[in-house]
């Protein structure tokens, strides 16, 4: 067999599909010290990370499990395909490592010497953050975007229509 | 003793107000009066901080804790906002599991503004959000004080000239006044005096054009010394950045600081600079002239200034945030056509032409629609701001002439007046653009001085001790990380001879690159430390430290000049005859003989007209001519064909022999010649031992070996 031939069975649309795990063949659980585990194809894993292979486009489908030492144990395609219950684990478990508090309201943006100092409300929530460079520091997604401050945190705004006028003034001379 | 530090999440992923705290053997995660997490350090082997995206956690790992670490406790969990002072938290509490000792936690690294609570970003040592007006000024007077002298000769020299042309009007209203209306003298006296005038007024010309050459010459001086020195200033300090702080910038940027930013801090400082001690002068003559001429024509001419002042401000502001916006816009567009001429074969390949037109045609339009946007704004805006700026000229006329029809001011003072205030309005306008030229000055001098106050991550101590690098190199308990809440290396301990040859082997990430920038004092450990010949390296001067170092990386840069030049960037006083014998003694010798012009021969920008094979030999060739007591052989024969690399093993085997080497490979059959070898694994070292003995124990490097076997096995086949 010519490597090409081998080639093209690796990439197969069937070969792909083998590489996901279906939900008949994987139950979550949490650990006595509130870990997730999983039990996948039989064998049990008691500390599982899950991590979104697209977060900021596919955020509920494409996610990798993996261990601690991020050697992957397998995809999800989509969480939805999963029983209630262990939907319900997958997504503490992503609200665990995931962190991006939604911007209600933009109160203030200063720029100072290429700087730019927010001001916003996080529901009832006032909170201030630097973002440095915001057009290297801005990931869009389908409706709003994230903003990066200068520690590595993200504020998203999930709909830039829906947040206030006066907030989408505010911010729309520094979008693309 | 406490040990405390703050943490702003509770495990429902709530922002609250968190205290992390060590006391009595307890380490404790409370929040007002809810307590989150309470459990003695007993039994615990290390506290690890596992960042996530946008937050992270604290866990306690047990001794004998399973791989998998499920047996971990979680702690808390906090926003990246925490994660520095959680991060020397941590390094508090391992240390004293290690040893037993109780530190303070230090919070010199922590970039937060004390006054107003703020983050800053990495690199910066000042809230520029908190940063007072004045403090910029400070510091570009301080960066101008040594040209103060030369600068103050050209503003005077502007003043005289300016003075000069002043006299212009004045002289107009006495022609006009005293001879072309007077009623009083006879027609000779008046061509006279016209004559005299016309006289005087070239005169004066003739002084203002002169004063101008000397003060340009003047600025000239001082614009040449200013912009040398502020380049080899900011280059100065760039050469001394540390690695960390290097890896944070990209050449381009670095490149910009050392050559336009300081261009641009040289250009205000002597233009702006000296015009501005002119132009407030001119203002203020001026203007006592205008009220001497009529205070009410002066007042109805300088109602509208402070509000046109303030439009302007308003509109720099305005305009501003527009185009900035049209520049991200730019050089999006820049970015998509830099992409896909650099790719233009991907894409032809690939067939997707139609694709990147759309997605450039895209990018093009929404600069095309920001720029139309601004240009109708700036085209309407600035031509009637200027309008009013100038208003007042139209009342002078209306009011100025009822003045001359009521004998309440001469047609000579009129037309002076009308003079003067051309002269009037040029320092104002200048004022009123002032905002918009500091706004640029800021933004470069910030750049500047955030390369000048760096803080350097890795200095010399404070008495140094002169370094010999001959001795037994001890490795003690070292940690380190290059974020402070990571470590890579992890509890090194590692005792090599003089002479040894260390073969450092493992997986990628295992930590062997990060190890040999620590034995190079690249960055210092966080704890531990390394010995040589019973010295500390962090005691050592610098300077002489990395003068007994000799590396060959796996890419190494040659600079732009002749193969003679790159050799002897190791040693410039080196014979010809030293340079010749160290090519001879790496391989290149042969290579370099074959080229038409030999040891002259320009490599050409990075080395381009070398193969890399011929480069790498060049960079040995350096590293002979340098005779120094550690070697680094960081993948020094990767990335090259059997012949070549079987000429570079026998260069690298002369090299190695008498000095202590360090030499990393992937191909490990690159590393017979250690005596020993050390194999790394997850930031620990696993193993050493022998070729054989590390394969009789059948441990990670056996499987190492057997992996590569198999490999290269499965490449014959083929």
């Amino acid at each position: 067999m010519s490597s090409n031939d081998t080639l093209r069975q690796t990439i197969s649309p069937e070969t792909l599909k083998a590489e996901y795990i279906s939900p008949a063949s994987c139950e979550f659980f949490k650990t006595e010290k509130g870990f997730l585990g999983a039990e996948i194809n039989g064998q049990k894993f008691n500390r599982v990370i899950l991590t979104r292979a697209l977060p900021l486009t596919f955020s509920d489908d494409y996610i990798c499990i993996s261990d601690v030492e991020r050697k992957e144990l397998g995809i999800i395609e989509h969480i939805s395909d999963f029983s209630e219950d262990n939907q319900k684990l997958m997504n503490e478990e992503l609200g665990h490592r995931y962190f991006s508090p939604v911007i209600t309201e933009i109160l203030s943006i200063k720029e100072k010497f290429g700087n730019f100092y927010f001001d916003v409300m996080l529901g009832d929530l006032k909170r201030n953050f630097t973002v440095k460079d915001i057009s290297k520091n801005i990931r869009y997604h389908e409706k709003g975007f994230d903003l990066i401050d200068v520690d590595g945190n993200r504020y998203r705004i999930i709909d830039f229509d829906a947040i206030p006028k006066k907030s989408r003034r505010l911010l729309e001379p520094y979008l693309y | 003793m406490l040990t405390q530090a703050k943490f702003d999440l509770n495990p429902m992923g709530e922002i609250i107000t968190g205290r992390l705290q060590f006391s009595g053997g307890i380490i404790s995660a409370v929040c007002g009066d809810e307590t989150y997490f309470e459990a003695p350090l007993e039994g615990i082997q290390e506290l690890v901080i596992r960042p996530y995206v946008g937050c992270a956690t604290l866990e306690l790992v047990p001794e004998n804790s399973p791989e998998d670490m499920s047996e971990s406790l979680e702690v808390c969990r906090f926003s990246m906002a925490c994660v520095e002072e959680i991060g020397e938290f941590c390094k508090v509490i391992n240390h004293y599991l290690s040893t037993g000792e109780e530190t303070e936690i230090s919070t010199e690294g922590f970039r937060v503004c004390p006054k107003c609570g703020r983050h800053y970003a990495k690199g910066l040592s000042t809230c520029l959000f908190c940063v007072e007006k004045g403090y910029l000024a400070k510091r570009l007077l301080g960066l101008a004080k040594p040209y103060a002298g030369t600068l103050l000769i050209s503003a005077f020299f502007v003043i005289l000239s300016s003075a000069c042309s002043a006299l212009l009007p004045v002289l107009n209203a006495r022609l006009i006044d005293d001879y072309l209306y007077s009623e009083t003298l006879a027609a000779g006296a008046k061509v006279h005096g016209v004559i005299a005038v016309a006289l005087i007024m070239a005169g004066s010309q003739v002084l203002s054009r002169l004063f101008n050459i000397v003060s340009k010459r003047k600025a000239n001086v001082a614009s040449g010394d200013l912009s040398n020195d502020l380049r080899v200033m900011v280059y100065d300090k760039v050469q001394r950045l540390s690695a960390s702080s290097m890896s944070q910038k990209t050449s381009g940027d670095l490149m910009k600081r050392v050559s336009n930013d300081t261009e641009k801090v040289k250009n205000f400082i002597v233009e702006q600079g000296m015009y501005a001690l002119e132009k407030l002068l001119m203002f203020i003559v001026i203007l006592v002239i205008l009220l001497s001429i009529s205070p009410l024509l002066t007042f109805i001419v300088l109602v509208p200034v402070p509000i046109v002042t303030y439009a302007i401000h308003k509109f720099w502001s305005t305009i501003r945030v527009r185009y900035q916006k049209q520049w991200r816009c730019e050089s999006r567009e820049n970015s998509i056509l830099h992409d896909i001429v650099r790719g233009i074969r991907v894409v032809k390949t690939f067939g997707s032409e139609k694709r990147e037109i759309e997605k450039f045609s895209s990018a093009s339009k929404r600069l095309a629609d920001v720029c139309v946007s601004n240009e109708h704004m700036w085209a309407i805006a600035f031509p009637l701001l200027q309008f009013f700026m100038g208003i007042g000229e139209f009342f002078v006329i209306y009011f100025g002439g009822r003045m001359v029809i009521n004998n309440t001011i001469s047609v000579g003072q009129l037309l002076e007046f009308n003079l003067f205030l051309a002269y009037i309005y040029q320092p104002l306008r200048w004022m009123s653009s002032l905002p918009q030229r500091l706004g640029d000055l800021a933004a470069s001098l910030i750049k500047i001085f955030e390369i000048i106050d760096e803080k350097h991550d890795v200095e010399d101590a404070e008495s140094p001790k002169p370094a010999d690098l001959d001795g037994e190199i001890v490795i003690s308990s070292l940690r380190f990380g290059y974020k402070a809440y990571e470590p890579v290396l992890k509890d090194i301990n590692l005792r090599v001879q003089q002479s040894e040859m260390i073969g450092l082997v493992g997986h990628s990430g295992a930590g062997k690159s990060t190890l040999i920038n620590l034995i190079m004092r690249l960055y210092d450990a966080d704890a531990g430390s390394i010995c040589i010949g019973g010295t500390d390296i962090r005691e050592m001067k610098q300077h002489e430290f990395r003068e007994q170092l000799g590396v060959v990386f796996q890419e190494n840069f040659l600079f732009t000049g002749s193969v003679y030049e790159n050799i002897a960037y190791a040693r410039p006083d080196a014979l010809p005859s030293e340079i010749i014998a160290a090519a001879k003694a790496a391989n290149a010798h042969n290579f370099i003989m074959a080229l038409p012009d030999g040891y002259n021969t320009l490599v050409g920008e990075d080395g381009h007209n070398l193969s890399g094979g011929e480069r790498q030999r060049i960079s040995i060739a350096r590293a002979v001519l340098r005779n120094p007591s550690i070697l680094i052989l960081d993948e020094a024969t990767s990335a090259l064909d059997p012949e070549t690399e079987e000429q570079i093993q026998q260069a690298l085997a002369r090299l190695v022999k008498g000095r202590t080497t360090f030499a990393i490979a992937h191909r490990l059959s690159t590393l017979r010649n250690a005596d020993r070898l050390v194999v790394m694994e997850k930031g620990r070292i696993a193993e050493t031992g022998s070729h054989r003995e590390l394969l009789k124990n059948n441990g990670i490097y056996a499987r190492l070996v057997m992996a590569q076997r198999s490999t290269s096995k499965l490449s014959k086949d083929e």
